[in-house]
């Protein structure tokens, strides 16, 4: 191949390989870092949070008054939702899987106050919870009717819950957890009487996503969630809200929204930075490439005359095409060379200075040939304009 | 000679269309793409006091259990115990002194009409003063209201105006959770962003609508909606546990005018902490903080590492632009040098040259500026219908449309140096025979 | 009017020193009329560069309208190209998105002349080659005849003490070629000293005096019948 021709032609037309070549670098830095936070952020947003978030409709409801039999409230209403046509089930609980909102406590394994304790997120909800949430149980039961507890009083400590597995691993390790009891911080114990698959925490960002648990308690200021059909979740939205406001005037009722719609809102801030990085990085690509064009378009004009006297001399035209090919693609990986070590410094001081994870260099072959690719695609025009350059310019003067 | 050489510049990107509108297109992408990020950027890391955010301090009072500090870096908790809190309020060393909590309450006009939800944020008289609180109407309430939690309120302007139609209701009530308050006083238009004094609900969430003396929440016996976090393993089976308990849930803010006055009040602070150490309470000496406003908001990180690197690579995409134009302008201007070369024999100087080259550079930023200006304007109408609380943030202001046209002329110029050095250095007698 | 003693030129690229000029030696009187000859290669080029303060001499001096001009700077020659020299080149090297006022204007320009003046003299000059009625169209819009006719305009235009021509014919047609010639002759008649480097026989003969480069010297001096077109002309001495 004519490599080394090349090379010295490139050497000394320095300034123009140079600024490609510098384009294709910082693009890379660009689009490798986009890339790699864009890949993190869609990793975590893909982690289940365990209920079957498509079928649920979460409204709030604030009801106003004294000695009000929280009991009575809740089935009065549970039968009001029951009531409406495409509604499977429904229950009051504290809080939802990535609504940014809810609490958050120390357990340990024994009593004795010097054992390693554990964070474990929590949910109070009602006896058709499992139902309503979707929740697959793996081990032990769900909640009795009867074992629900109305309004319990500040400090009473529930008797039983349903963990998830992860929560019983960090308990109990490898042991059955079915039937231990774990205890709170002033050593009250709780039996676990249910173990469930998966359920997410009501936030993200920080702690272990899975260790959460589910308590039988009700309060008057719980949310209700409610299941139906996927397919009429978005109709059913209103007649939901109007049936807990039809039950008090002195309460106050939430906008309906769909469990979607929460998450959606939890993880907005992820999907806009996603969105600007997609822009910026596919804009970043569209100006390298039409600075290719516009360089080599360049170059090409520059050269007719030697275009045309190497055509006389005997070249084809797929020598001269693969002459500008070559060229650009030496310039192209100069370029990739030099952006490796601009991204992998990016990254380094990013790790250090913001505590960003260590990039993961699983996608930089796609990033290479795409680049490639682009340098090449963004040759093609202008070399084909070469190839098309007649031979007797050669022995034309002007 | 300025407007010939614009007349000039003009006529030279008329000639080549396509790489003029590139050059400017490059200019301008990139000055759109920094300009937004620059904004989200410059908007979220404002100062939200800007006359004396050096003045008005966020307490930090290192009440934590004796394992681990809060903060991984050992710095002391964000929010404090009521007890604590309560304590720092018997100081006068301060001018002003607030310490506040914020929950939702059931709101109503009168009993006849609709509830609908009220955040309220409790706190002491002195919020309004320490934080410039301008009023519509009225004014906030004094000490003596504080200590009798006084059922009096003061309404954000958007709730005087649903419920009183902007009039002066200063005087009329409202009933929060059953009970009927006085209206002292109506805000005038006033959005602290960041919202630095409590960034538990969003660094940009909403004003509250209402203002209640803070005694009011802790007569009834109410928690916080924000975040309670606790360390030590207690009994808490009253309210009153609550309130004597080790769990931090308070925001507590001051306003010290002089250094003196910081320096005599931190060391009231670490006083407080001796004296506590001695009953068996605090673990950590001297970790107390006084951080103002403008530390408080970097401490907690108002403005995202996500947010920074975008900034970072928005501005690599700049200069990748610039690159771009830098050899764009160089295959423009190299292709006119036997023009140029004319020129030079015709008497042009090479200082005329650089003149002629540069005002066409000028042309050519001020184009990429505007049109920058225009898509960072589509850029941060996107942003804004992305996330949502970025929709009083994302807005462009005078100095950033100064900023955005002046980052574009100096980047077209920087962009434009070396190919005008370049071609004022055209030898006049190289191109002038026939080619 | 100018006076080159010991001229030299050289260039160098890398290893290789090409002597354009050696020692070259000669003056011309004000009003004269030169043509410049010599085979490709004499120096002919070189010699007209260095003549319009294009290039710098390596060595020798030369003196133009009395100043020495051997070691001035950049901008100082640039300032005497402006006011003393005018250049018509045989590719006419008009300006092509200026229309044919604007490329006569280009000169005055840079003498930063107010434009009522500029206006004047660019009238006068376009009349002078009988293009008046064509001061809006475009270089590409005329003919090569024409085109030569605007550049002659736009080095008269600012009324320089030396025309320096080369080739301006190279590249027209013999009707055309004999009009500019006729053109540079009524110029040389009202006393504007012209330098003419051509390598045509006949065209050259029309000069008052020829100078034959040969490897970059003057290699022989041929006095000239008396020119009937120019009366004052007189003849130089070559030292």
């Amino acid at each position: 191949m004519e490599i080394r021709p090349i090379l010295s032609t490139l050497l000394r037309n320095r300034v123009g390989a140079t600024l490609i070549a510098l384009q294709i670098a910082l693009t890379m830095a660009v689009v490798i870092n986009s890339v790699f936070i864009i890949l993190e952020h869609r990793e975590t947003m893909k982690q289940p949070t365990g209920v079957d978030a498509e079928h649920l409709i979460v409204v709030s409801v604030a009801d106003v008054g004294t000695d009000l039999d929280v009991e009575s409230i809740a089935r009065d209403d549970l039968d009001r939702l029951l009531a409406i046509d495409g509604v499977d089930s429904a229950t009051k609980i504290s809080t939802m899987p990535l609504s940014n909102s809810g609490s958050n406590s120390s357990y340990r394994a024994s009593d004795d106050d010097d054992a390693p304790s554990t964070a474990i997120a929590y949910y109070e909800t009602g006896y058709l919870g499992l139902k309503t949430l979707g929740i697959e149980l793996t081990a032990g039961r769900w909640f009795e009717e009867s074992e629900i507890v109305y309004d319990p009083d500040d400090g009473v400590p529930p008797k039983h819950a349903v963990v998830t597995e992860k929560t019983a691993e960090n308990l109990f390790g490898d042991e059955n957890p079915v039937g231990k009891v774990f205890y709170d911080a002033t050593g009250n114990g709780t039996e676990i009487i249910g173990v469930v698959k998966t359920l997410s925490r009501p936030w993200y960002n920080w702690g272990d996503f899975y260790a959460t648990m589910l308590l039988p308690h009700v309060h008057l200021n719980h949310q209700w969630v409610v299941r139906v059909d996927p397919a009429r979740r978005d109709a059913l939205l209103e007649p939901v809200a109007d049936a807990l406001r039809e039950a008090s005037l002195d309460r106050l009722v939430g906008t309906p929204r769909t469990h979607s719609e929460i998450i959606g809102r939890t993880y907005q801030r992820d999907v806009a930075m996603n969105r600007m990085l997609t822009v910026v990085m596919t804009l970043v690509v569209i100006i390298t490439g039409l600075g290719v064009v516009g360089l080599a378009s360049f170059s090409v004009a520059q050269r007719r005359k030697q275009v045309g006297t190497r055509r006389a001399i005997g070249a084809t035209r797929f020598h001269i095409l693969r002459y500008f090919l070559v060229e650009n693609w030496l310039v192209t990986t100069g370029g990739i060379i030099l952006g490796l070590v601009l991204s992998f410094s990016i990254n380094h001081f990013l790790v250090t200075r913001y505590e960003m994870p260590k990039l993961d260099p699983v996608f930089l072959p796609a990033v290479i040939l795409g680049l490639w690719g682009i340098g090449l695609l963004a040759t093609f025009g202008p070399a084909r304009n070469a190839m098309a350059v007649d031979p007797a310019i050669a022995t034309r003067n002007i | 000679m300025f407007t010939y050489y614009s007349r000039l510049a003009i006529k030279s990107m008329r000639r080549n269309p396509f790489l003029t509108s590139l050059m400017i297109g490059a200019i301008a992408l990139g000055i759109g793409v920094s300009m937004t990020t620059l904004t989200l950027y410059y908007v979220m890391s404002s100062n939200p006091l800007p006359f004396k955010s050096d003045q008005v301090y966020a307490l930090q009072l290192d009440s934590w259990g004796p394992d681990d500090p809060y903060y991984d870096d050992g710095s002391p908790p964000p929010q404090m115990t009521y007890r604590d809190s309560q304590a720092m309020m018997q100081s006068d060393i301060p001018k002003y002194q607030a310490t506040m909590m914020h929950r939702g309450f059931v709101m109503k006009k009168d009993l006849e009409s609709r509830t609908k939800h009220a955040s309220a944020r409790a706190t002491y008289g002195d919020f309004f003063p320490m934080f410039d609180v301008p009023f519509q109407y009225g004014s906030g309430w004094d000490r003596a209201a504080d200590d009798a939690a006084e059922r009096v309120v003061v309404l954000s302007s958007g709730i005087n105006n649903e419920y009183f139609g902007g009039e002066d209701s200063v005087g009329e009530t409202i009933i929060l959770d059953g009970e009927t308050y006085r209206i002292v006083g109506v805000l005038d238009d006033w959005r602290p962003s960041p919202k630095f004094y409590d960034l538990n609900n969003g660094s940009f969430s909403d004003l509250e609508d209402v203002f209640i003396p803070f005694q009011v929440p802790i007569s009834l016996e109410y928690g916080a909606h924000g975040n309670t976090n606790c360390w030590k393993p207690e009994e808490i089976l009253t309210y009153n546990d609550f309130l004597q308990s080790e769990c931090v849930w308070l925001q507590h803010w001051v306003q010290l005018d002089t250094e003196d006055q910081a320096a005599e009040f931190l060391s009231f602070m670490n006083g407080y902490t001796a004296e506590q150490q001695a009953l068996g309470r605090f673990a950590r000496a001297d970790n107390n903080r006084l951080q103002d406003v403008m530390s408080w908001l970097e401490f907690r990180e108002v403005v995202s590492d996500d947010n920074k690197l975008l900034l970072m690579l928005s501005f690599m995409f700049l200069l990748i632009c610039l690159l771009n134009t830098v050899g764009l302008m160089l295959a423009k201007f190299i292709n006119r040098a036997p023009l140029v070369g004319v020129r030079r024999a015709l008497g042009a100087s090479r200082l005329d040259v650089i003149r002629q080259h540069s005002i066409e550079v000028l042309v050519i930023g001020v184009l990429g500026g505007v049109a920058g200006l225009g898509l960072a304007f589509l850029g941060l109408k996107a942003v804004k219908s992305w996330y949502r609380e970025y929709e009083y943030l994302a807005q462009l202001d005078p100095t950033m449309v100064a900023t955005a046209i002046v980052l574009a002329i100096v980047a077209a110029l920087i962009a434009g140096l070396y190919p005008t050095w370049r071609i004022s250095r055209t030898q006049p007698a190289v191109h002038l025979k026939a080619q | 009017m100018l006076q080159m003693n010991n001229v030299t030129k050289v260039y160098s690229t890398g290893l290789i020193q090409t002597h354009a000029l050696r020692e070259l030696k000669l003056s011309v009187s004000e009003g004269e009329f030169v043509a410049v000859t010599g085979p490709s290669g004499s120096g002919k080029t070189t010699f007209l560069n260095i003549a319009g303060l294009l290039e710098a001499p390596s060595g020798g001096s030369y003196h133009l309208d009395g100043t020495d001009v051997s070691h001035l700077g950049d901008n100082e020659r640039s300032r005497i190209r402006n006011e003393k020299i005018g250049f018509i080149f045989q590719g006419f090297n008009l300006i092509p998105d200026l229309d044919i006022a604007d490329n006569v204007d280009v000169p005055l320009r840079y003498r930063r002349m107010k434009a009522a003046e500029r206006k004047r003299r660019i009238d006068h000059a376009l009349e002078l080659v009988g293009l008046s009625s064509r001061k809006r169209h475009l270089p590409s819009q005329l003919s090569g005849g024409q085109q030569q006719r605007v550049a002659i305009a736009r080095a008269l235009a600012g009324d320089p003490k030396l025309l320096l021509a080369d080739e301006p014919t190279g590249n027209l047609d013999s009707l055309m070629a004999r009009q500019v010639m006729e053109m540079l002759e009524e110029i040389n008649a009202q006393g504007t000293t012209i330098i003419m480097v051509t390598h045509d026989p006949e065209l050259a003969r029309r000069a008052g005096r020829n100078i034959h480069l040969l490897d970059g010297q003057v290699s022989d001096f041929q006095p000239l019948d008396p020119q009937p077109e120019s009366a004052d002309s007189t003849v130089a001495d070559v030292a």
